[in-house]
């Protein structure tokens, strides 16, 4: 409990730091806030108006305020482009890509936790070597060429077994999921390929490390197989290193499908994130930037629990 | 229960690492084997029990009562380990499950090989608890939890709880201090004793096999270079290997003394 309050509080802090970074990071960068969100073709009048909306002319300390009073209100200003709230475009954002990377992250555990435990398994040295290879095969592609190929091989229109759609979200959205889904499958099974790689080889890192204490050999002494050995108590004890693999790489992803949802046509944060940054949008780009070093925080925090949860030895340690 | 070995080779990557080892220990008997560090001792106990590495290759025979371990499928192998030979192994705080309570530990042979009830269980469990001198109220407690010494106790406790016939001791006092190394050995003897079991107990230690073993096989870079009853061994090594670690084990002034217990060993 002492823990998990000193952990809260150190969230708490961090959050109000981030925030202060955000804030003072799109402050500080040379030449004047509201003529680079005007555009440099903009009138003097409506530099001065844009300034004025933005309260840019108040002190910096009554400007932060404002802004952390709204986001304690859920308020993250307005885009400069569509006039709508920055956390309702950031939602329908997030409603394609928390879909798409927790698609893809189901992928990846498919594939590189059974591969990953196959590796440790394997008796013989080619087959170990071929693992290997496979991994560091997979983990080498990079996700613009994998996507491409699986558009080759699957899209429709253009596949040799065109059986998905290749482009494009439903603008009915999530109103038909199966369209919706269907959309996604190609981009996750992209993200799915290349981050299953990775879980892979930290799936067989974690078991090689733990089958090294003496854990298994001493169920297999107390009568497992080594399959068994290696699955049941093996896995059990490399999770907490799993799920912090797990947690920070599904963080990453948020803004690393970006490349994905450009290429599949996606518009989901990472892609608007860059189309923000790319009209100027300042102020959806500060909000953006806020929520997701506020998720890294939340992720992060979700992590230390579980790793906690997991591991009896840790609370001994910290209490 | 009995067990011959017969000319087994243990490779490892193309390298020899045991070479035509002949050993046998018969029904109740302690048998010692000892060699100096990286002699091979601990690669003929994984091979008795099945837990060499992948990739390993071993020729030759192990015979336990009647059925060849060489070659033996893994779910055959794991169907004897723990309930026909327990071994106890070298380090308990690497080996015992950091997630288990020592009642878990202690159970798990037991569930892995007969349909016990909870109460069966608990009672088996609280049972050889007593007998390996560990109060009950460690029963929850992991492994963290305990000293060195309860540690191997709760080791010595998995590998006798399902009665096995064949106790593998594989350097069992090597990361404890003096003084427990001696209560542990005692223990693991009375216990093996009253059991009516056999035991290969592994040591590079003459003074700990002198009081464990009623016979012993010497072993240098993989072979067997010496055998016999382990207190004629103790009084006049035959080989160099035996001499050096007979001189080894009158040096260790801890233990002089001690050793001379032969009417078990």
């Amino acid at each position: 409990m002492r823990y998990l309050l000193r952990r809260l509080a150190l969230f708490v802090v961090a959050l109000l730091v981030i925030s202060l970074v955000v804030f003072l990071a799109l402050r500080v960068l040379p030449g004047d806030i509201a003529t680079i969100m005007a555009g440099l073709n903009a009138s003097p009048e409506r530099v001065a108006a844009l300034r004025d909306q933005l309260g840019l002319d108040r002190p910096l300390s009554e400007q932060y305020g404002s802004w952390i009073a709204g986001l304690l209100h859920g308020d993250l200003g307005t885009t400069m482009l569509t006039g709508q709230s920055v956390a309702a475009v950031v939602a329908t954002r997030a409603r394609i890509t928390f879909p798409l990377i927790i698609l893809g992250l189901l992928v990846a555990l498919a594939i590189g936790i059974p591969l990953g435990c196959a590796a440790v398994l394997a008796r013989k040295a080619r087959t170990r070597a071929f693992f290997q290879v496979l991994a560091v095969i997979g983990g080498a592609v990079p996700a613009l060429w994998g996507g491409l190929l699986l558009i080759l091989l699957f899209a429709k229109g253009s596949g040799i077994l065109p059986i998905l759609p290749a482009t494009g979200f439903p603008r009915t959205g999530w109103h038909t999921p199966g369209q919706a889904l269907l959309a996604l499958v190609l981009p996750a099974l992209t993200v799915g390929i290349i981050v299953g790689a990775s879980i892979m080889r930290y799936t067989r890192s974690a078991l090689q490390s733990v089958a090294s204490t003496g854990t298994i050999e001493m169920a297999m002494a107390c009568g497992m197989t080594r399959t068994d050995a290696v699955l049941r108590v093996g896995l059990r004890l490399a999770m907490p290193q799993l799920v912090s693999v797990v947690g920070l790489t599904f963080a990453e992803m948020v803004t690393g499908v970006m490349v994905i949802e450009n290429l599949f046509a996606l518009p989901g944060i990472g892609s608007g994130l860059v189309d923000d940054l790319g009209h100027r949008d300042l102020v959806a780009v500060q909000g953006e930037l806020f929520l997701l070093a506020a998720f890294f925080l939340v992720i992060g925090l979700l992590v230390d629990l579980t790793h906690r949860a997991l591991d009896p030895r840790l609370g001994a340690n910290d209490d | 229960m009995a067990v011959v070995t017969d000319r087994l080779g243990i490779a490892i990557a193309g390298r020899q690492i045991v070479k035509d080892v002949h050993l046998e220990i018969h029904d109740g008997q302690r048998v010692g084997l000892i060699g100096s560090s990286g002699s091979g001792k601990s690669m003929i106990a994984r091979a008795m029990m099945g837990l060499l590495p992948p990739g390993t290759d071993v020729s030759g025979t192990i015979d336990l009562n009647g059925e060849q371990v060489v070659g033996m499928r893994d779910a055959d192998l794991a169907a004897l380990r723990g309930a026909a030979v327990g071994m106890v192994f070298q380090n308990p705080g690497i080996s015992l499950n950091p997630l288990l309570t020592v009642g878990q530990q202690i159970a798990l042979p037991l569930r892995l090989h007969y349909a016990l009830s909870r109460e069966e269980l608990g009672q088996r469990v609280r049972a050889m608890m007593t007998r390996a001198g560990l109060p009950e109220e460690l029963i929850d407690r992991r492994p963290h939890q305990l000293s060195g010494g309860q540690q191997q106790r709760v080791g010595i406790a998995c590998a006798l709880v399902a009665s096995p016939r064949l106790i593998i001791a594989d350097e069992p006092t090597t990361a404890l201090d003096s003084l427990t190394q001696r209560q542990i050995v005692d223990l693991l003897v009375s216990l093996v004793d009253e059991a009516g079991a056999s035991m290969l107990f592994i040591t590079h230690d003459f003074s700990v096999l002198a009081h464990a073993t009623q016979y012993c096989y010497v072993l240098d870079a993989g072979r067997i270079v010496e055998h016999g009853a382990t207190a004629a061994l103790l009084e006049s090594p035959a080989s160099e290997t035996g001499e050096r670690l007979v001189m080894a084990a009158q040096q260790l002034t801890l233990h002089r003394g001690k050793g001379d217990d032969d009417g078990r060993a």
